[in-house]
């Protein structure tokens, strides 16, 4: 599944990036000017109280809203609109409720075909519900599912055009603790399989820490900053409970809550 | 039958109808069984009060339009001239009528209204017309008809034309317009075409609203149909009633607003059913 015949894998850099949005009372400055570089296959979280933008960010790189100022380049090439290189998976998992759970994922294939055949498009599908184990519910329309799998199709939708990068908005945001648990799990199973550029945006220290290579904490909006870039050290392929346990662990959980408690207190 | 829509009513409907029980037996009454009762009722009280002579001496009892109702029923549809037709051939030309001005209508309102409605600015610039020109009653609208088309019955198309375009034509803006972002931008990161976003995307999303514009619009044009035949002439249901009228039969008239309030369900359950098949839960 990973890209080998371009060789990219979805190297982001962000050189002063800004955003404003315009409101009634003028200008609402989200984003301070954010320069970044995301290393290909490099798993980021971002993480910030509500209003730091870092949807914001996470939609610039869709290329779903424009830059203010600023550029955003993948593997050298500058951002211009959204694409089927960049895989997104909304917060409400934004799945068509009038399709079939399959028609969902294939929807996906038949906008970019990639001279690929009916038939070509549809074994894909099935393959990408095959990943997330949904087979079985491929005939189903979402609204049969439950939040976490409705999720997993929305995973399997963002895979299934194997892109360099993945943007996932507070995927597992709406979940109750335990499915987001098992969600986490597979998603960590499934990224360290592709290896793909990813871009998870959450408020979950634990989440963060269990996924990420890397953690981006910004501050409080407006002209929102980067206020931390950390390493997480955990090896991988990583184990829930091994990390749990470390000595590390509740170390930098305090330190990313304490970042997290600044901002708020503002 | 009483005994078992009872039972029925005491396993499912126990509790709703718990406040509708009588003081004697306790039980709940079935709304059935209450129609039969409010009917055979009214009936009464009608043949009493023609009987009796409390009303005009031009009241039929029902008794009467029993009768005449399956007389009329029993030959719907002879021919014998121009004005002289069956009940099934009357309401069976009203039909045709409300078909082809209704089609006429989607073909023009449905198109135009996603349009507009996938265009914010211009829907604005259009609004001042539609807002203006819906609370008009169509058959304002049946001079011009026959100024511009000087014939009578695509003049009575033209008004059910223009009366079924307003409710599905701002339907149809409506449902276009407030398609959830979320699936717009779904179709963007997919790289989706204007076609594809179209046609699976928006036109799925707003069918659900589409289909109440339509179901209003025919039930306008079945309301309207009758009143422009009235002043029309000719055949169609409308015409008949008034033909009745002239005759002084008012039996007659009774069945035919019967019937004509039986294929106006019929009408609305047929498009309730299309609503049905194209909803989803978002």
């Amino acid at each position: 599944m990973t890209d080998e015949a371009t060789g990219t894998k979805g190297k982001l850099r962000f050189e002063g990036v800004k955003k404003a949005f315009p409101t009634k009372d003028g200008e609402y400055k989200a984003l301070a000017p954010i320069s970044l570089d995301v290393e290909e296959r490099q798993f980021v979280a971002l993480i910030g109280p509500s209003g730091s933008g870092k949807s914001t960010v996470l939609r610039l790189v869709a290329g779903l809203e424009e830059r203010t100022a600023g550029e955003i380049t993948m593997d050298g090439d500058a951002i211009f609109g959204p694409g089927p290189d960049r895989g997104m998976v909304f917060q409400d998992h934004a799945l068509l409720p009038w399709m079939t759970v399959k028609e969902n994922v294939l929807f996906a294939l038949d906008c970019n075909p990639d001279g690929r055949d009916k038939e070509e498009r549809e074994k894909a599908a099935s393959e990408y519900l095959d990943l997330v184990h949904l087979s079985r519910f491929a005939d189903q329309k979402p609204s049969q599912l439950s939040g976490g799998m409705k999720q997993r199709v929305g995973l399997a939708r963002a895979f299934a055009l194997d892109p360099r990068v993945l943007l996932m908005d507070e995927p597992f945001g709406a979940l109750d603790a335990l499915t987001r648990g098992v969600m986490q799990t597979e998603l960590l199973g499934i990224w360290e399989e592709a290896a793909k550029t990813v871009l998870l945006v959450t408020h979950d220290v634990d989440e963060a820490l269990l996924l990420a290579d890397r953690i981006i904490v910004l501050s409080q909006g407006p002209q929102a900053r980067i206020k931390a870039d950390m390493n997480v050290p955990f090896e991988r392929p990583r184990d829930q409970d091994e990390i749990l346990s470390s000595k590390e662990y509740p170390e930098l959980h305090r330190e990313l809550l304490a970042l997290l408690r600044e901002e708020i207190a503002v | 039958m009483t005994t078992s829509t009872k039972t029925e009513t005491t396993r499912s409907g126990g509790a709703k109808a718990a406040n509708s029980r009588t003081k004697s037996s306790g039980r709940p009454i079935h709304p059935a069984v209450l129609f039969a009762v409010l009917l055979a009722a009214f009936l009464a009280v009608w043949e009493a009060a023609v009987r009796v002579g409390l009303t005009s001496s031009l009241m039929p009892p029902p008794s009467l339009v029993f009768t005449e109702l399956v007389a009329a029923l029993s030959n719907p549809f002879y021919i014998a001239s121009a004005n002289d037709a069956g009940i099934g051939i009357q309401l069976g030309t009203s039909l045709l009528r409300v078909l082809i001005g209704f089609g006429l209508a989607m073909v023009v309102a449905l198109p135009l209204g996603v349009f507009l409605g996938t265009s914010p600015n211009l829907s604005k610039a259009v609004d001042p017309f539609v807002q203006v020109l819906r609370p008009v009653s169509p058959l304002a609208w049946l001079p011009i008809g026959l100024a511009l088309l000087r014939d009578s019955q695509q003049t009575a198309i033209f008004v059910i034309f223009i009366s079924a375009i307003w409710p599905m034509l701002l339907n149809t803006i409506a449902a276009t317009n407030s398609v959830p972002k979320t699936y717009l931008e779904v179709a963007r990161t997919l790289k989706a075409s204007r076609w594809t976003t179209m046609r699976r995307i928006i036109i799925p999303a707003a069918l659900p609203n589409i289909l109440t514009g339509l179901r209003v619009s025919m039930g306008v044009a079945w309301l309207v149909i009758i009143a422009a035949e009235m002043l029309i002439g000719g055949r169609g249901i409308g015409y008949f009633i008034w033909n009745q009228w002239n005759n002084l039969d008012i039996a007659n008239i009774i069945v035919a607003i019967l019937l004509v309030g039986l294929v106006g369900i019929m009408l609305d359950r047929a498009f309730a059913l299309l609503e049905r098949r194209f909803a989803y839960d978002g």
